[in-house]
C-alpha cells in the first residue's frame, strides 16, 4: 500500500485487475491533493443528492412529525402537551417511609404503610391464578351473596387457568 | 483528647476555612465544654451572639477513615455555627450507582399494582347461541359471537387486573442504597446542616431568598427527627411545593435524588446516624449484604 502511494501521479499503473485500479485511485486522491480543503470543497458542492423515489426528491419533507400532507392548511391532530405538575404532594413525597424499617423505630414494616395499595394485595405477588384463588378466599362468601355473577366468573376463570397452568404442558415445566 | 490538641485543632481549622473562628476568645469554660464528648448543643436565645461548638464524633465506628465534618448553619442568621462530624461509614461511602439505581426501582415497583382489565370471552354477555349452522352456508365455522376473531368479542391474552409487582430488596441492599445516597449528597456539597428549622417568619418569601442566597436548592428537602416541625417553617413551606419537609423515618433514596439539596438538622443527623449504624451492623441483615460493599 505504501509503494502505491509513493508513485507519481502522471505515470500509468499497469491494470492488474479492479483491485489495482481502485489503489491507483487512492494513490491519485493522496498525492494530486495534498493542500486540497477536504471540507470546504465538500461544504461548496451543497448537498449530496440522493435518490429518494422517483420525481420526489423536490417534493420530499424533512421537517415535522410524520406522516406529510403537502396539501393540508391545518397541521395533524395531536393531543395538546400538558405537562404535569413534578412537585405536587403526591409526587414530591413520593418513597416516603419506604424504609421505615431501617431508620424508623422497628415497629413498621414498609409494606405496612401503603395505604393506596388494597389491604389483600400489600406485600403480595402471583400470577393471576394467584390472585384469584387469594380474592376468592378472602371474599368469597359475600361475593356468593351479593355479586354470583362475579362470584361464578371468577370460579370459571380459575378451572379455566388451573387447567391451562397443568395439563398441555411439557414434562420440563414442572422440573424447573 | 488533649486540650492541646484540640486547640491546634480548631486553628488550622480556623486558617483554612474563610469563617472567622473566634479562637481568641476561647473562655475557659467554652474549652471545657469543647473538652466533653457530649454532642448535645447548648440552647440559645435568637438574637444572642453565638459562640463556636466544635462537635466531636461520639459515634462507634470501626472503619479506618476520618470523620467527615460539616458547618452547622442556622436559617434565621448568616453565621455559621459551628461544626460537626460526620460518620465516614454513613456520609464517606463511595456512592454506587447500580445500588441507588436498585433502590430507586424498587420504590417505583413494590408499590405498584397494574389495574388495566379486558374481559375475556367467557366474561362477555351474550355469545351463547351459534351464530349460523356450521355447514351448509359457504361462511366461517363459528361458536360465539363474542370470540376474539369477532368485533365487539372478547380479548384473548388481554391485561388482567390486580397485576402486582411487589418484591423486597434485600436488607443490606437498601442500606446500602442510603449511605449511598448520603455520601453522594455529602460529597457534591448538597448535603447542609443546621441546628434547628427555626425560621425568621412565617412568610415563603424570605425563606426562598435565604435559599436562593446560599445557593441551596431548588428544591430542598428538610429533614428533622419527628413530624410535627416548627410552626413558621411549616406555614412557609405549605404553599411552596418543590420545599418539603419530612422526618427521619420518612427518609428515602427516591426523595434525596428528587431534590438537590437534602437539609438536616442536627439532632436529626445524629439519630439518623444511630439507625444507618444500628442497620449496618446488625446481625439479623449482617448475612444480607451485597459484596459490592467492598468495591
Amino acid at each position: 500500500m505504501l509503494a502505491i502511494l509513493k508513485r507519481i501521479p502522471g505515470q500509468i499503473a499497469p491494470a492488474y485487475g479492479a483491485f489495482n485500479k481502485q489503489c491507483y485511485n487512492i494513490a491519485q486522491f493522496h498525492v494530486d491533493a495534498p493542500c486540497s480543503r477536504y471540507y470546504a470543497e465538500k461544504i461548496a458542492r451543497g448537498p449530496l443528492k440522493r435518490h429518494y423515489g422517483r420525481n420526489q426528491i423536490e417534493k420530499l419533507h424533512n421537517r415535522g412529525p410524520l406522516p406529510h400532507d403537502p396539501e393540508a392548511k391545518s397541521p395533524l391532530p395531536m393531543p395538546e402537551y400538558r405537562p404535569k405538575n413534578a412537585w405536587c404532594q403526591k409526587r414530591a413525597l413520593f418513597g416516603q417511609n419506604d424504609y421505615i424499617d431501617i431508620l424508623g423505630d422497628g415497629s413498621l414494616h414498609p409494606t405496612d404503610t401503603l395505604y393506596d395499595v388494597p389491604l389483600w394485595l400489600r406485600g403480595f405477588k402471583g400470577n393471576e391464578f394467584q390472585v384469584l384463588l387469594r380474592q376468592k378466599r378472602l371474599f368469597g362468601h359475600s361475593m356468593q351473596e351479593w355479586n354470583p355473577t362475579r362470584f361464578d366468573q371468577i370460579d370459571k376463570r380459575i378451572k379455566l387457568l388451573y387447567r391451562r397452568l397443568n395439563f398441555h404442558r411439557s414434562q420440563d415445566f414442572f422440573k424447573k | 483528647m488533649s486540650l492541646i490538641g484540640l486547640s491546634c485543632r480548631i486553628f488550622q481549622i480556623g486558617k483554612q476555612s474563610k469563617i472567622k473562628w473566634p479562637c481568641s476568645h476561647l473562655s475557659s469554660c467554652l474549652q471545657q465544654r469543647l473538652c466533653s464528648t457530649t454532642s448535645e448543643i447548648p440552647k440559645l436565645q435568637h438574637g444572642t451572639s453565638l459562640p463556636t461548638i466544635i462537635d466531636f464524633p461520639s459515634f462507634q465506628t470501626r472503619s479506618i477513615q476520618a470523620p467527615r465534618e460539616a458547618l452547622v448553619e442556622t436559617l434565621y442568621d448568616e453565621d455559621s455555627v459551628g461544626l460537626v462530624s460526620l460518620n465516614p461509614e454513613v456520609f464517606g461511602q463511595l456512592p454506587l450507582l447500580h445500588v441507588m439505581h436498585d433502590n430507586i426501582k424498587w420504590q417505583t415497583q413494590y408499590k405498584h399494582i397494574n389495574y388495566n382489565h379486558a374481559l375475556s370471552r367467557h366474561e362477555c354477555r351474550g355469545g351463547g347461541r351459534k351464530p349460523w349452522p356450521q355447514k351448509g352456508l359457504g361462511k366461517a365455522r363459528h361458536g360465539s359471537r363474542r370470540s376474539p376473531l369477532f368485533l365487539k368479542g372478547g380479548v384473548a391474552h388481554g391485561p388482567r387486573r390486580y397485576t402486582t409487582k411487589f418484591y423486597m430488596l434485600a436488607y443490606g441492599n437498601r442500606v446500602l442504597g442510603l449511605t449511598s445516597a448520603l455520601s453522594a449528597k455529602f460529597a457534591q456539597d448538597d448535603l447542609k446542616v443546621v441546628r434547628s428549622l427555626d425560621v425568621a417568619s412565617s412568610a415563603p418569601e424570605p425563606l426562598l431568598e435565604l435559599l436562593e442566597q446560599r445557593l441551596w436548592g431548588p428544591s430542598v428537602l428538610f429533614v428533622h427527627t419527628d413530624d410535627i416541625m416548627p410552626e413558621k417553617i411549616c406555614k412557609a413551606t405549605e404553599t411552596i411545593g418543590h420545599i418539603n419537609l419530612m422526618p427521619v423515618y420518612g427518609l428515602n433514596v427516591y426523595s434525596m435524588l428528587k431534590h438537590d439539596t437534602l437539609v438536616l438538622t442536627v439532632p436529626a443527623l445524629r439519630l439518623l446516624e444511630e439507625r444507618l449504624m444500628h442497620a449496618i451492623y446488625n446481625t439479623a441483615g449482617a448475612h444480607l449484604h451485597s459484596p459490592t460493599q467492598l468495591l
